[in-house]
């Protein structure tokens, strides 16, 4: 298969499986990950194959993800919420930790534990953005918690990722040396580069494209080069360029690459997913779904109770947090490069992964789409006298 | 972003919902609350909540178009267009023209009289209209404000060089 042909049935199999999926009404990830397994080299039909093509939109797909993570990310925001979003915050933070205890108690390790931990952890922001955005519920009390909840955990996430990008980082000494150097000269860089970093931007056009994409790719094999991860390079490149205040210029300049790699980086992580692996895993993802239902419930009422929320409102903002997709993935597909992870184990987490991401991106969909009911459900029993009442009953202004 | 909040006591809190759009929650004097999310396609939603109550009674969705003609409405009794209409038809080739005064207007802030709009376009301006409030035939003495609406009159090209002389 030439380049020029493989190119385009990629393309072409991402676009109809990203129209199929909006039309049955779940997030095109989902789709672009089954497409990856079912059409790959393991699959039931063996369309795409790794090689330099796939593993170059792969790796760009990953770099640019974790980039536009990092543009997006902004302390002011998450400050903007301030005290009800922290507290709510901190006790979602409990995932993290019965993520990282279920590898534990399973005998993953505490390494896998870190990862699993993550993959847990992460609700998927992108997926109940869409999910809310075409709701009715936006004005829900629980909505504007949530979204909250969403962006603290992208702050979590920085200090996971580069936390496991210095303990991954190789290995041996010499490459933790190396980590730690690159994490000094980007703490020089984002001190002292800030107004280079502005002037270097002030471009258009073609200019900031082409500049924009060696930026990335050169900072983030710099450190590879250095031991340390290049897709956590990439989310704190995109966070420097976010304070030079060229962010939406910048977006705009890489949209339709990050398009195409994005979605091409879901069906590599399905190529390297054997569809005989995800099946033995299912038990796994089958777990990792339910204890994630669960504790998410529990925390989030319990986050939404802590921080002003109403029972029913409590019991929704549980609800509303239990997508998971784009960086549960990214995690995975992490520890898949980590050389100090058993190979069994590295599968068996990115398979497993794969397959809960599709189960609770499915969940998320059912619970949305009959949001009121699942949520009165849910939430009855813990309601105490007027809260039980059906709105109408306690309504001043009955419509005639 | 300019702050619509607390016009004539009416307090309005803004939130970023961040990726989906902002959120502006009035209370209403009556008790409950009004809340409007404004997402970034121009789509606007209403929702309606009594007094209390963390589940809204009705949620209205209109697109940018409809939202348009829905303020249209909401501030008919202010501003009152149609009468324009008739106006133009009664002066034939005089016309009256509304003007918003942006706080970036150069005149914000200085008096009808000092800003010498009549004599450096021929137009002039026979009523402020501010806070739901016509100020009919102003005193040269009266400041303009960020947020007036002028109301000119003078031959379309005499108002024409008003407004550019407003916008600055």
């Amino acid at each position: 298969m030439t380049p020029l042909l493989e190119l385009g049935l990629i393309a072409l199999g991402l676009y109809l499986t990203g129209e199929l999926s909006r039309r049955v009404g779940v997030s095109p990830v989902v789709g672009y990950i089954l497409l990856g397994i079912l059409l790959g080299p393991h699959g039931v039909l063996p369309v795409y194959r790794l090689g330099p093509t796939t593993e170059l939109l792969g790796e760009l797909g990953l770099l640019l993800l974790l980039f536009y993570l990092g543009l997006e990310f902004s302390l002011g925001r998450l400050l903007e919420g301030s005290g009800p979003t922290l507290v709510a915050g901190a006790i979602d933070l409990v995932n993290f930790g019965i993520g990282a205890g279920v590898a534990v108690v399973l005998g993953y390790g505490w390494l896998a534990g870190l990862f699993l931990g993550g993959v847990v952890y992460v609700s998927s922001s992108g997926v109940i953005a869409r999910l809310l955005s075409d709701s009715e519920l936006l004005a829900y009390p629980e909505a504007e918690r949530t979204l909250g909840v969403l962006v603290f955990e992208d702050l979590a996430m920085v200090v996971v990722l580069v936390g496991l990008g210095l303990l991954t980082a190789g290995g041996g000494g010499r490459s933790f040396v190396g980590a730690v150097l690159f994490l000094a000269l980007y703490g020089l860089a984002a001190r002292y580069g800030k107004r280079l970093l502005a002037r270097l931007l002030d471009l258009e056009g073609e200019a900031l494209s082409l500049l924009a994409l060696a930026l990335l790719t050169l900072v983030s094999a710099g450190a590879l080069a250095l031991g340390f991860p290049a897709a956590v390079a990439a989310f704190l490149l995109g966070m420097a360029v976010a304070e030079s205040g060229h962010r939406p210029r910048v977006e705009t300049a890489l949209r339709s690459w990050y398009d195409v790699a994005a979605a091409s980086f879901f069906l590599v992580v399905g190529l390297h997913v054997e569809l005989a692996t995800v099946l033995r895993e299912a038990p796994l993802a089958l777990l990792l779904a339910a204890v994630t239902v669960v504790a998410g419930l529990v925390t989030g009422f319990l986050g939404g109770r802590a921080s002003g929320l109403s029972r029913r409102a409590a019991v929704g903002h549980g609800l509303m947090l239990l997508p998971r997709g784009e960086f549960s993935l990214v995690i995975a597909s992490l520890a898949a490069d980590v050389g100090a992870l058993p190979e069994g184990t590295r599968q068996a987490l990115l398979g497993a992964t794969s397959l809960y991401v599709v189960l609770m991106v499915a969940i998320g969909s059912v619970v949305f789409a009959r949001f009121d009911a699942v949520n009165d459900l849910l939430s009855r029993p813990l309601m105490r006298g007027a809260e039980r009442e059906p709105l109408e009953a306690i309504d001043p202004f009955p419509l005639e | 972003m300019e702050d619509p909040a607390s016009a004539n006591g009416i307090e309005v809190r803004e939130v970023t919902l961040p990726g989906v759009g902002k959120k502006y929650v009035m209370s209403l004097r009556a008790g409950g609350n009004l809340a409007v999310v404004v997402r970034p396609d121009g789509e606007r939603q209403l929702h309606h909540f009594l007094e209390h109550a963390d589940r809204p009674r009705d949620v209205v969705r209109v697109d940018a178009e409809e939202a348009q003609q829905l303020a249209n409405l909401l501030g008919r009794p202010v501003v009152q267009a149609p009468s324009v209409e008739d106006l133009d038809l009664v002066l034939g080739a005089l016309e009256i023209d509304w003007v918003p005064l942006g706080p970036a207007s150069p005149l914000a802030g200085r008096a009808l009289g000092a800003s010498q709009i009549r004599r450096r376009t021929g137009a002039s301006v026979i009523a402020i209209l501010r806070e739901g409030r016509a100020l009919a035939n102003p005193d040269v003495d009266t400041m303009f404000e960020p947020g007036d609406t002028l109301l000119l009159i003078g031959s379309p090209a005499q108002t024409h060089a008003a407004r550019a002389l407003i916008a600055g």
